[in-house]
């Protein structure tokens, strides 16, 4: 402990030594020496008597420590008894542990949470974590143990001496499989859900499963404060810039305040269907593209014509996503040439001309079929995904007037806003039973405000995009996106773009722009 | 615990712990599988709850006497709105508990088929593990390090979607 040797003496450095031989040499000189040595004897003496006191201090140290250390010995000992006691209590549990890792998970109030690693013998994972809560109930100390186990789902409960209860509950993962389906359902945004992929094997597969995608997209997409629904948006201002926002603060909040920026490159959006978007490049690639999970599928090119109009759908008795271009005849037709691109195939392949003259816009899907209108206004052409055969939509009795015609889709519902050049009015029309002429209803007309985006000539594009469950509708009209409040017959403005090309809205979704 | 009149049904819940438990029967049928017990007569005076300790029937039965004693949506159309408003925020109060509580709660909804709580506690769940790290979720759950994705795996995991780990 004390590592000192004793007092180390040294000779004064004011005395010098001098040989035996020179002390007789001369009496007066013999004196000197002997004065000297006197005094050096003096210093010897005095040096040894502090050194003596210094020793004496010493061993009063020791002594101090010494029972210092019995003290600590006779703590220790407690405390070792105090150990095996508890190691009693866990024995009398029957598991042999050596407890490591000792870790506060949460402290609160009267409760603490304890996360430590248990050795079990006798089990084929030799290391299990284990969680130790002690709640104190009005001065009564309460032992829960909590322990994994794997393949067991029962409780110990263990009645102690004095009237305490210790339970072992035993939860490792410890939720089926249909528990945890729940959960998974309910954190809901995409982005949460991509990351619990990461947590452990069974979230992985049963995110990736396909019953599960649905059942996810099926919850986003009736939502009914539109939580999971966004506005994509495809914009030129100084560049190109692809916008994804939430839908519920263009329509509540009337902003696009926490808009997202997808990607800078030129985009047309053609349609959109289960969460994908399919969009068409300026160099004519064709990309399916999920704005949630943000993979992109980039199709065959085909070289084509700069006037094709497309679309975007979901066949469901093959269970795959097609792409239709429609592209203008030569001189010796007039109609229109179609060609179909199927995920699964992964080609394209010719089929029957688009039965009229002069399709008007990218198609809107609906019903397992792709619809488009004529801009002479006269015709709602609708293609048959699996059937691959044209059809008709048979149209409400519009009012006379030159019109012109444009397709949107709400929910279940077709809808068509049809655009009265000369009398500067909208009438928005739904066909609530899909195929029955009959079930077209006027919901409202709109009067055209009065600005400069209005164009008497019927140039500009306006679209419906949404209705709300509480009557607001979301409409382009021209280079402006508009809340039309059905209620109260109000306008407010979104946003002025200024170079807006294209928009649709998308339901946030973990299905894939992959065929399966 | 019960506040009701004393002429109503009574049914008395056991604990795994021996703790036992006096209901009424109106808050016993908010578990749909107790429900099937009394109607299938199967039920004696004292249901034994084997995998359920005390500490977390008490909460289930809390849950269950407020339900209860709320006014259901179907019995009447013009639902009164504070009662409704009410509930949420009880629900709200009702799910301050810690995370073994929580799972323990979830457990014994499910075994005992409460539609409503087993809603309720997965939908606290999910609130808590909502943007949280794979690591964090883990914890949170103490999800057993056996069941994790192997270190490929994982790391093909966060590859295809880097994005949503930023």
């Amino acid at each position: 402990m004390n590592n000192r040797t004793g007092p180390n003496v040294s000779v004064p450095s004011s005395v010098r030594c001098f040989g035996p031989d020179q002390f007789s040499a001369h009496s007066g000189f013999g004196r000197l020496v002997r004065v000297l040595s006197d005094t050096y004897l003096e210093n010897l003496k005095g040096e040894h008597s502090s050194v003596e006191a210094e020793n004496a201090k010493l061993s009063d140290n020791v002594e101090n420590r010494m029972k210092g250390n019995l003290d600590d010995s006779i703590r220790l000992q407690s405390n070792l008894e105090g150990l095996s006691s508890s190691l009693v209590f866990i024995q009398s549990l029957e598991i042999e542990d050596a407890l490591t890792g000792l870790e506060v998970i949460e402290y609160e109030g009267n409760q603490i949470r304890l996360s430590l690693r248990t050795y079990i013998p006798e089990t084929e994972l030799p290391e299990q974590n284990h969680e130790l809560a002690i709640d104190l109930l009005d001065g009564t100390l309460e032992l829960r143990l909590s322990i994994e186990y794997e393949d067991r789902d029962e409780m110990i409960v263990a009645h102690m001496v004095d009237g305490v209860d210790a339970f072992i509950k035993i939860y490792s993962h410890l939720f089926p499989p249909e528990i945890i389906r729940e959960i998974l359902l309910k954190v809901a945004t995409v982005k949460s859900l991509l990351r619990c992929k990461a947590v452990c094997k069974d979230w992985y597969s049963l995110i990736s499963d396909q019953h599960f995608v649905k059942a996810h997209y099926t919850l986003s997409s009736t939502n009914i404060n539109y939580k999971h629904h966004r506005l994509i948006y495809n914009i030129y201002k100084d560049d190109y810039h692809l916008i994804s926002c939430p839908l519920y603060d263009v329509l509540f909040d009337g902003s696009v305040n926490n808009a997202l920026l997808l990607e800078n490159r030129g985009f047309r959006i053609v349609g959109s269907c289960n969460g994908l978007t399919c969009l068409l490049h300026s160099d004519n690639t064709l990309f399916i593209y999920n704005p949630s999970t943000r993979t992109t599928n980039v199709l065959s090119r085909w070289a084509g014509w700069s006037t094709e109009l497309y679309g975007f759908g979901y066949d469901e008795t093959t269970h795959d996503y097609k792409v239709v271009k429609i592209y203008p005849g030569n001189l010796r037709t007039p109609y229109w040439g179609t060609n179909i691109y199927s995920l699964k195939a992964g080609s394209w392949k010719a089929i029957g001309r688009f039965p009229f003259v002069n399709p008007f816009n990218d198609a809107m899907f609906l019903n397992g079929a792709l619809h488009w209108v004529t801009d002479d206004a006269r015709d709602i052409v609708s293609l048959d995904l699996g059937k691959e055969t044209y059809g008709e939509v048979l149209q409400p009795e519009y009012d006379e007037g030159s019109k012109r015609l444009t397709l949107g889709v709400w929910g279940e519902w077709l809808c068509v806003l049809c655009n009265y050049c000369e009398s500067r009015v909208v009438d928005v029309w739904v066909m609530k039973v899909y195929g029955e002429k009959d079930s077209w209803t006027k919901l409202l007309s709109i009067s055209h405000p009065n600005d400069r985006f209005w164009d008497p000539f019927c140039r500009l594009i306006h679209a419906p995009l949404c209705i709300s469950n509480d009557g607001k509708l979301l409409l382009q009209l021209g280079e402006k996106l508009v809340v039309f409040d059905s209620i109260n017959g109000s306008y407010s403005d979104i946003q002025i773009f200024i170079g807006y090309r294209s928009t649709c809205i998308v339901v946030e979704s973990l299905i894939s722009p992959f065929a399966r | 615990m019960s506040t009701s009149s004393s002429s109503s049904k009574k049914i008395v819940l056991k604990s795994a712990d021996n703790e036992t438990f006096e209901i009424d029967e109106i808050v016993a049928l908010e578990s749909q599988a107790i429900k099937n017990m009394i109607e299938d007569e199967c039920a004696d005076n004292v249901i034994p709850l084997g995998n359920i300790d005390s500490k977390t029937l008490s909460k289930i039965i809390e849950y269950c006497k407020k339900h209860a004693e709320s006014p259901k949506k179907d019995d009447n159309a013009d639902i009164d709105e504070k009662a409704v408003e009410d509930l949420k925020s009880f629900d709200a109060e009702f799910a301050k508990v810690d995370m073994p509580l929580i799972q323990d709660i979830l457990m014994a909804a499910n075994f005992l088929n409460i539609d409503n709580l087993i809603g309720l506690m997965c939908r606290t769940i999910a609130d808590r593990i909502k943007g949280k790290t794979p690591e964090e979720i883990r914890k949170i759950l103490n999800i057993n390090k056996n069941d994790l994705l192997s270190p490929e795996q994982e790391a093909k995991a966060r590859e295809e979607n880097s994005w949503a780990f930023d």
